[in-house]
């Protein structure tokens, strides 16, 4: 298992922060478009506090697998959700 | 069937060192069965903030997210966990490489943060509970309790198995060997991390941005 | 050796155990055998099968007239939600349950799953959570919001008592164990195959668990949400389900069905993979497209996923989504398709030898067919238009259940039943039964799928003569009694053969997989030595290409074992323990009773500390080597 060096862990530790930083500054300035912005950036962010799993990369595939079913199902769960609550909508009295 | 104790075996000094030669294989099974785990509570949160963003915006009344939440105290609060990932991530790679002083000294500091972590959020329920975002209020209260409870919860179970895993390395039995075990620690600890890199947008940024 | 010493410096050896005679009553309490553990899930299956079995004789006596009143109002509701939910989740599950934690290990060649103390654990769970969800009965009602608890009829305005509370806890008791089940037995799979198992050489029932697994983890999450949310709105008043706060009641229906649909798979893939088994033993051939076969479970299982809104396409949300839903339910018959294929083409042209289990799985495959044609209809928004809420969609989804799952499980029982008691049940009460289940079900349940086309709403407990539907439902009726005959039989052949002595062959049936190759009962340790698996159906490799037994695996290749010596796990009483806990905090969550609650908690706590802190490292057993 090839280990991950503490500077591949700093530089993810300094990107997360940098990423979130952006997104607050999107916020805070008010920067129109923020919010259509803000997704793509949380991905981003998401992704790369993956990359403190790093250390792991060289392992079996059946964890990255067992991972990517995790996440398969989780997308369909979230899509799934946010798409069929958003049909017809009960009308308030 | 059930089975009673002999004295002495021929065989036992034997088969039980075979059995330590062999306990990588044991703690294989463990390894899958945290990584099914931690997939699993993706789809754990998955649900949970696909509820929070499918109910968002549909309060009758207030109070309004925009007017309640404190970015900038969230804003703390998820450098403090960042943060922790990070030294959580040092102490294991400082324990793997033998550096058992150094994986202590980092272990107590991602306590530390995730402690200041949940300091922030305790107090953040305090002021909202104050300014009258409630459980049985509206929308906007039952979802963000429900959502950052649950994983505030992830957290201060997290906190619960740093403690005991320092508790451990000051009883000296933090070796080359147990480290091993705290990999699935930070296993948990950063996908905990991950899961708020994604609620932190969504509940605290999303109800600001234009 | 330096390494050898620093070994034997650090460790502590372990005790060495002699077999004896069984322990008694302590002994099932504090076994962590997966094989005790899967009688223990099965008796418990087939206690709740007898009670829901009784209260649908219930159901059917008050519907068998217009204007019956035997069983009327809010009484016929709770009866009607409890046999959905002792059916579903404690009837058809434990046995399942039951069934793949005795056989799983022995198929693949293991001695005990990953995890013997969790899964114990789970077996207690599954028992806490059916005693707090009937004690609902005594202590103001059990749930009568039907088995699916549709908000806001759950919620506590419109359901204030006991029963729901009940209801909550229990299945999120209940689900939480399946789920911690599911993990168990898929990591032993994973990891803990003999050697010359390869994942492609495991028997079918292996990888319709592996895939019944999957769902259970996954689709259990987001049914544990909703059931904490319901649980925040009934002791929270949190607003999730509450329209006048901007809730909405489709999210319950969205999570709910989001786990709903995967359910009904969960229930009916190891039933399949039970006459998976089955149809190549008594038809002398192997299973048939073993690869399609797997593909079509990787298929169910994203598919199933994908499916959940055809449970309320009328619940007029859009055009749009009932078509994309319409069309992925078209297309999960697909997998179910290759599936039945693949069991025609196991037994044709085969040697087919008409046992019990065979004639079940026979049967299953007919009724299935009969319930997955139905199923087309209702699968499609326009036709689902039609018969939804009829008494058509209780008889499409009752011949899959009782038509396919049940003789699964029976087939099962009967299959397996030698090799875990040491005893052949008796083949012509096994007929009968069979029979009569088969015929009593399509007395019950055909008049029904004529009743649905002819408008009988489901979820009524009474009707009006000038309705026409009266004869039909008393037929179905007679059926329903017929069917409960059918189980009786089954039962009185289970308790004689338990009173008859032991004595059943290792092979009674000419088996292809591992656990033929032990002896009947199975002894504690499983296999003496590890077998080496050469070929898909080992054992019958082993029968036309060697000496009938299965060849041990190399001795470093067998980590459990030294010399004559096995690696055992040891008995715990701490998940009993911490089960009592949990079940003690449900009780207290309830009855609404703090102190219970947290006295509950304080068992659960220490339970969970005792567990983690005992001393797990197991015992070597001395095992007599095993003489051909």
């Amino acid at each position: 298992m090839r280990r991950s060096t503490t500077t591949g862990y700093l530089v993810t530790g300094v990107v997360t922060f940098a990423i979130a930083a952006i997104e607050l500054s999107l916020v805070y300035l008010g920067v129109p478009g923020g919010k259509a912005a803000l997704i793509p950036l949380m991905a981003v962010d998401f992704a790369v506090a993956a990359l403190f799993y790093q250390g792991l990369w060289h392992e079996r595939p059946m964890y990255k697998v067992i991972m990517a079913i995790g996440i398969f199902f989780g997308v369909f769960t979230f899509a799934g959700l946010v798409v069929m609550l958003s049909l017809g909508r009960i009308v308030r009295p | 069937m059930s089975a009673e104790a002999v004295t002495t075996h021929p065989h036992a000094h034997h088969a039980d060192v075979r059995r330590h030669l062999r306990e990588e294989e044991a703690r294989k099974g463990v390894r899958v069965g945290v990584w099914i785990f931690l997939a699993s509570e993706c789809i754990l949160f998955a649900a949970l903030i696909g509820t929070y963003v499918a109910l968002a915006g549909r309060n009758v009344t207030g109070p309004y997210p925009r007017q309640v939440l404190d970015v900038p105290m969230a804003a703390v609060a998820t450098f403090l966990l960042l943060a922790s990932s990070l030294t959580m991530a040092l102490a294991i790679a400082s324990g793997r490489e033998g550096r058992m002083g150094r994986s202590q000294l980092f272990l107590g500091l991602t306590l530390a943060l995730g402690a200041g972590f949940l300091g922030i959020q305790g107090h953040e329920y305090l002021t909202l509970v104050r300014q009258g975002v409630l459980l049985n209020g509206n929308l906007f209260g039952a979802t963000f309790y429900a959502l950052t409870g649950i994983h505030g919860t992830h957290v201060l179970i997290g906190l619960l198995w740093l403690a005991g895993a320092l508790v451990n390395s000051w009883r000296g039995r933090l070796n080359r060997r147990t480290a091993e075990a705290l990999e699935f620690l930070g296993l948990y600890w950063h996908l905990v991390d991950m899961v708020w890199m994604v609620i932190f947008p969504v509940v605290y940024l999303m109800a600001f941005a234009r | 050796m330096a390494a050898l010493t620093e070994i034997e410096a650090g460790f502590r050896p372990l005790p060495v155990r002699e077999m004896r005679a069984d322990q008694g009553w302590r002994g099932w309490l504090t076994s962590v055998d997966h094989k005790r553990i899967g009688i223990l899930y099965v008796a418990l299956g087939l206690v709740c099968l007898v009670e829901g079995g009784v209260l649908a004789l219930m159901m059917r006596t008050q519907l068998s007239a217009p204007g019956n009143t035997f069983l009327v109002g809010n009484a016929y509701d709770e009866v009607l939600t409890m046999h959905g939910v002792l059916m579903l989740f404690f009837a058809a599950t434990p046995i399942i349950w039951g069934l793949l934690n005795y056989l799983l290990p022995l198929m693949i060649g293991a001695r005990d799953v990953a995890f013997p103390r969790l899964n114990m654990f789970t077996f207690w769970l599954t028992l806490g959570a059916a005693i707090l969800l009937n004690a609902s009965w005594l202590l103001g009602g059990a749930p009568d919001v039907a088995w699916y608890a549709y908000a806001p009829l759950s919620t506590v305005r419109y359901s204030p008592g006991v029963g729901v509370d009940a209801y909550v806890i229990a299945l999120l008791v209940v689900q939480a164990a399946s789920s911690m089940t599911a993990i168990n037995l898929v990591v032993t799979m994973l990891t803990m195959r003999t050697p010359g198992m390869s994942l492609m050489r495991m028997p079918p029932l292996c990888w319709f668990s592996m895939t019944t697994a999957v769902l259970v983890i996954s689709a259990g999450l987001p049914f544990m949400v909703s059931l904490v949310m319901l649980l925040l709105e009934r002791w929270g008043a949190a607003g999730f389900f509450d329209v006048a706060r901007g809730g909405d009641p489709t999210l319950w229906l969205n999570l709910f069905w989001l786990f709903g649909h995967p359910e009904v798979y969960i229930l009916a893939l190891p039933a399949f993979g039970i006459i998976a088994e089955i149809l190549p033993t008594f038809s002398g051939k192997p299973f048939f497209g073993y690869g399609s076969m797997v593909a079509a479970m990787a298929m169910t299982s994203v598919l199933s996923w994908s499916v959940w809104s055809h449970h309320f396409f009328v619940a007029g949300l859009s055009a749009y989504s009932n078509i994309f839903f319409s069309t992925m339910t078209e297309l999960i018959s697909i997998p179910m398709a290759m599936l039945l294929f693949n069991w025609v083409a196991t037994v044709w042209n085969g040697r087919l030898r008409l046992t019990t289990p065979m004639l079940y799985s026979l049967g299953a495959m007919f009724m299935f067919l009969i319930g997955g044609l139905s199923g087309i209809v209702n699968g499609n928004s326009a036709g689902d238009r039609l018969i939804n809420n009829t008494y058509w969609i209780i008889a499409h989804f009752h011949y899959v259940i009782i038509g396919a799952i049940v003789p699964g499980l029976l087939a099962g029982i009967t299959f397996w039943w030698p090799k875990m008691t040491g005893r052949l049940l008796d083949e012509r009460w096994g007929k009968a039964a069979c029979g009569v289940v088969l015929v009593g079900l399509n007395v019950t349940f055909f008049p029904q799928f004529i009743l649905g086309l002819d408008g009988m709403p489901r979820r009524i407990y009474t009707y009006l003569p000038w309705q026409g539907w009266g004869t039909l439902n008393m037929v179905s009726t007679v059926g329903a009694f017929i069917l409960g005959i059918g189980v009786g039989i089954f039962a009185i052949n289970l308790v004689r053969s338990l009173a008859s002595p032991m004595g059943a062959p290792a092979d009674p049936w000419d088996g292809h997989s591992l656990e033929w190759s032990v002896p009947s009962p199975v002894p504690a340790y499983n296999f003496a030595r590890l077998p080496l698996v050469r070929a898909r159906e080992p054992l019958w490799a082993e029968k036309l290409h060697g000496d009938g037994t299965m060849t041990p695996a190399p001795q470093d290749l067998d980590p459990g074992r030294e010399e004559d010596l096995v690696h055992m796990p040891s008995p715990s009483f701490m998940p009993l323990l911490t089960a009592v806990g949990v079940t003690i905090a449900g009780f207290g969550g309830i009855l609404h009773n703090l102190s219970v609650l947290l006295a509950g908690a304080a068992v659960f706590a220490a339970g969970v500390l005792a567990w983690a802190l005992e001393d797990a490292q197991g015992y070597h057993l001395v095992v007599e080597e095993e003489r051909a």
